[in-house]
């Protein structure tokens, strides 16, 4: 029943001087709130980049020229993979199921009087499969296409959208700098990854966009895919082995291409945004324990301030643990208010931001209760010593005190 | 007159007599609190004296040789040296003394806010000086109500809570709080005024909140500290004749710290002390006649 009423008393302390109350709390309130943004972002990032690897294709490796040291790719005189590359691959990496020639470039897309720079890229018909990426109208490269360096090209939704305003491009032609091509397939939308629009993309047949575009025959990078995904480990292996034997490398030198699972970089990503969530929680954590320090403050302040009061209950009747309960529920119903107060911004700030950075938006399960915990919690740990210092007041020293 | 007031305190005065349960402080204070000392369950007057000792059977206050001394070495200072002093059921008694007397210092003691270095403090004749803090608590809260100079009333408070508060550590529940607050503003002439905030009162009125926040718990004596020191004069009066009423009507023994002359005059015993001895004690008969 005491606590009760001194739960009481503290509302109604607390409510006296609202303002301060409130700029008390406001400490809490942004510890909390970045604690719960950061997770929320954290995992929204998360759950992103699985996003982006379920959309890449189940079991795809990237073959590139360079020499891959830590995180950096050297392909300063490098040579290109040749045709007789991917011939040699095709017939002795048994684990390899589809192997393709790939190359890209940034150019610039012209249709009537629209254009924008678009990434073009010469594909095989494997293209399609490997990605598992298919056409919503019209048809993909085919094989004849590729044979015959035909003047046709696949657009992703990104240039239907800018150089056609929507309307179907089929049959028509797009120019790509100085190569005109007619339009014979759309392909499907898959969004972007990373900030990266994969729709923003133009597609020729693989030897017109050697020719044409780079006036070569080199493979700019190889693209395969394993027969199983879980024989992409060994599928890397032999085209590593074939890749290495076709370009003369010594055994014990330095390999100058690099063989590049995806899902790798993509996990990789995943636990670097998982150590950043962790990170920017614990600063964010940091900020609480600073409006912890703002409560103390205050209550050290409202303490000398109220040392009459303190003065009074004591002589009316308030034992040491009365005074004490009551100050420690004060800074406890800050820091809880203040705890409540941040977890609904942080949950607005987090779907504010998962709302303008267009990636998912979670709602962080145990992060709201262990937050509100936690306030609780910083609320009594620096509640303790003011509330001490209020309850070890001598009465009289109190009553007397100007 | 004064010992006419003291039977006023006995047998006629049920309160006093009935054995109301001793001040239990809500369930979340079970600690130790098993003191011997009667915080009501014995009654005054006749049965007092069997416990009490020696001639001063009815005092219900009564300090033997007191001393205090504050600070230490040659710091120290003897703010009350060798009082003795006995208070009986339902005097109206007025301490006064120059500044630095050692007035505010006897009154502390008697209100158990402080105990004395030296000598002994009895209340109804059992010793206070050896008590513990809690104890102490409970005792204040149950048998005295403090007037202070200042008022020390929560500011920006409604009245009927600022009288609530003895009641929130006698461990009564909500509800009863409220109506005997409301009662106890009554009967200092602010019914109606119970949810005024404290700033909104005139400093008369204040002082009135304060006394009823001395008496909603029913004490016994009632220690009031210059309580006219902060008004003026026709404020002072009113607060005055209301004191004195509550010692007439309700036989409240008042104790009172002043330097106020006119406010000493309302008190049929006049206590003067003076560098931290009682220098004269006099009662004046037919007192309480500057009302």
């Amino acid at each position: 029943m005491i606590l009760g009423a001194t739960t009481q008393l503290a509302f109604s302390a607390l409510f006296r001087n609202k303002m301060r109350s409130l700029l008390t709390m406001l400490g809490i309130v942004i510890g909390v709130g970045a604690v719960i943004m950061m997770q929320m972002m954290g995992r929204g990032a998360t759950a992103y980049v699985g996003e982006s690897i379920s959309g890449l294709g189940s079991n795809m490796l990237f073959v590139m020229p360079g020499i891959t040291k830590g995180m950096n790719t050297a392909t300063q005189g490098v040579p290109l993979f040749t045709a007789g590359d991917i011939d040699s691959i095709r017939r002795e990496a048994h684990d390899v199921a589809l192997v393709t020639a790939a190359g890209g470039r940034p150019m610039r897309a012209i249709h009537g009087s629209n254009n924008r720079t678009t990434n073009a890229g010469g594909v095989t018909p494997e293209y399609a499969e490997i990605r598992e990426w298919g056409v919503s109208s019209g048809r993909f490269i085919t094989a004849e296409d590729d044979r015959q360096g035909s003047l046709v090209c696949v657009v992703g939704q990104t240039i239907v959208d800018d150089l056609w305003n929507g309307q179907s491009p089929l049959g028509q032609d797009l120019r790509l700098k100085d190569l005109t091509c007619r339009v014979v397939g759309v392909m499907e939308a898959k969004g972007s990854t990373f900030g990266t629009d994969t729709d923003d993309v133009a597609f020729l047949p693989y030897s017109t966009f050697a020719h044409r575009v780079m006036g070569s025959d080199r493979i700019g990078f190889i693209i395969a895919s394993a027969v199983s995904p879980d024989r992409i480990d060994d599928a890397s292996e032999e085209i590593t082995r074939v890749l290495l034997r076709r370009r003369h490398i010594l055994p014990g030198d330095d390999a100058d291409f690099t063989v590049r699972d995806p899902r790798e970089i993509l996990s990789l990503l995943q636990s670097v945004t998982g150590m950043l969530t962790t990170l920017l929680a614990g600063v964010a954590a940091v900020s609480l324990v600073v409006g912890g320090i703002g409560i103390m403050n205050i209550m050290l302040v409202s303490v000398t301030e109220r040392t009459r009061e303190i003065g009074v209950r004591l002589a009316i009747g308030a034992r040491s643990v009365d005074i004490l309960t009551q100050f420690l529920v004060e800074a406890t119903t800050l820091s809880a208010v203040g705890g409540v107060m941040g977890i609904g911004l942080g949950l607005g700030g987090g779907w504010a931001v998962a709302h303008g950075l267009k990636i998912p938006f979670v709602v962080p399960g145990l992060a709201a209760p262990i937050a509100f915990g936690v306030s609780v919690l910083v609320g009594i740990v620096f509640g303790v010593f003011p509330a001490r210092k209020a309850s070890k007041l001598n009465p009289l020293a109190a009553l007397r005190f100007e | 007159m004064g010992s006419s007031t003291d039977k006023a305190r006995s047998p006629q005065d049920p309160r006093t007599l009935t054995p109301s349960p001793s001040p239990t402080r809500g369930e979340g204070s079970g600690e130790s609190f098993a003191p011997p000392l009667p915080l009501r369950e014995r009654g005054l007057g006749g049965e007092g004296s069997q416990v009490a000792e020696g001639s001063h059977a009815a005092s219900l206050l009564e300090l033997h040789n007191v001393a205090k001394t504050y600070g230490e070495g040659d710091a120290a200072v003897r703010a009350l040296d060798g009082v003795s002093l006995a208070i009986h059921p339902g005097e109206l008694l007025a301490i006064t003394g120059p500044s630095g007397s050692g007035k505010s210092t006897t009154m502390s003691i008697l209100g158990c806010l402080e105990l004395p270095s030296e000598g002994e403090y009895r209340i109804e004749g059992f010793p206070v000086h050896e008590l513990a803090p809690d104890v102490l608590a409970a005792l204040r809260n149950a048998r005295f109500g403090f007037v202070f100079q200042q008022f020390n009333l929560l500011a920006r408070t409604p009245a009927i809570e600022n009288v609530a508060m003895p009641l929130v550590y006698a461990g009564v529940g909500a509800r009863e709080r409220l109506r005997r607050a409301a009662e106890a503003l009554a009967a200092v002439g602010l019914a109606g005024r119970e949810y005024a905030l404290t700033n909104q009162l005139s400093g008369g009125q204040q002082q009135r909140v304060a006394i009823a926040r001395a008496i909603v718990n029913d004490p016994e004596v009632i220690l009031a500290d210059e309580p006219t020191g902060n008004l003026d004069s026709k404020m002072g009066a009113e607060v005055m004749q209301l004191i004195t009423r509550l010692n007439r009507d309700r036989g409240i023994t008042v104790l009172m710290v002043t330097h106020d002359a006119n406010c000493a005059a309302y008190a049929p015993r006049q206590v003067v002390v003076k560098d931290g001895k009682i220098v004269s004690d006099e009662r004046r008969a037919g007192s309480g006649a500057a009302a």
